[in-house]
């Protein structure tokens, strides 16, 4: 059955902040955040031990099954690119950015954070790895503020470079929690 | 961490000083990021040709340049396993007691690795 890497809780609210001090320490204002360039020049320079390893589809598929676009192994700094999606990232593909934006909140989030893999009955959403690392990449790549100025779902894809999946998720989940109006 | 080897170490840190990354260096040689990657990462041998086409693009010294195709050469004597801890017990074994072996028993291993068909 499938299973879920369990991590102390984390609140949305907490991991807003975390994606606002990673943005404040760039300094970058912009709606648009170059993730795959923070990731392969920002984070690599600043952390001896980072890297970044950008693997074929054959060897992914080998190693950790098909359909497996990243891998990432926060203890040992390490970040696994499938070639396409590294690529994709490069030229603004919006789910290739986000897939590099999630695995950014798994080696930010879940550096020594104590996993355990459990049923998903078992775990809540806010102590869900998978929850955790999604909700850092809307965070990072959409923050709140920019996304009050959106009126439509295209705005926050063409003003971010996400998805049209990733701006509508973005739009529920602000319009649920309230930030955003209806209308 | 993952292991990069010194050439890997040394290539992907001129490479990230000059601001390049895995997709430049990877067009700029005709290959892939995937490529570019796994031979800084040490999972590749660099080619003939790499070194000097790199230290082109990267528009290296001759210093660095020649500091590179040293430690390429050295990592092309490197001899890559499956590290299962099998395999790690006997390399370990071999290179610790090598120098004590005497002609005969050189011999005897001789003879068991000829009985094993290569790939």
């Amino acid at each position: 059955m499938h299973q879920i890497v369990q991590v102390p809780p984390l609140s949305r609210r907490n991991i807003r902040d975390r994606a606002d001090e990673i943005r404040s320490a760039l300094k970058i204002s912009s709606p648009y955040f170059p993730v795959i360039d923070v990731i392969e020049f920002n984070m690599q320079k600043a952390i001896d031990d980072f890297v970044l390893e950008v693997w074929t589809t054959d060897d992914m598929t080998s190693a950790f099954g098909s359909e497996t676009h990243a891998m990432s192994y926060p203890d040992e700094l390490r970040m696994i690119l499938r070639d396409d999606v590294y690529r994709g990232a490069k030229k603004d593909r919006g789910r290739d950015r986000f897939t590099v934006a999630h695995e950014f909140g798994h080696i930010l989030l879940h550096r020594f954070a104590g996993m355990a893999r459990r049923l998903p009955s078992e775990v809540l959403a806010f102590e869900n790895s998978e929850w955790q690392a999604d909700a850092f990449a809307g965070e990072l790549l959409m923050p709140l503020p920019f996304v009050l100025a959106c009126r439509t779902i295209q705005e926050i894809v063409d003003m971010f470079k996400v998805s049209q999946e990733a701006a509508a998720v973005r739009w529920a989940i602000l319009r649920q929690e309230g930030s955003l109006q209806d209308g | 961490m993952a292991e990069l080897t010194a050439f890997g170490k040394e290539v992907r840190k001129l490479r990230l000083d000059k601001g390049v990354s895995l997709m430049d260096m990877a067009d700029a040689l005709g290959c892939s990021a995937a490529f570019v990657s796994s031979v800084e990462t040490g999972r590749k041998d660099p080619p003939e040709g790499y070194v000097s086409q790199t230290a082109k693009f990267l528009k290296l010294n001759k210093e660095s340049t020649s500091q590179l195709q040293k430690l390429a050469m050295e990592t092309r004597n490197i001899v890559r396993l499956r590290p299962t801890s099998k395999n790690r017990e006997v390399v370990a074994e071999f290179a610790r007691k090598f120098d004590s072996l005497g002609k005969r028993e050189v011999n005897e291993i001789l003879e068991i690795l000829s009985r094993v068909q290569g790939k």
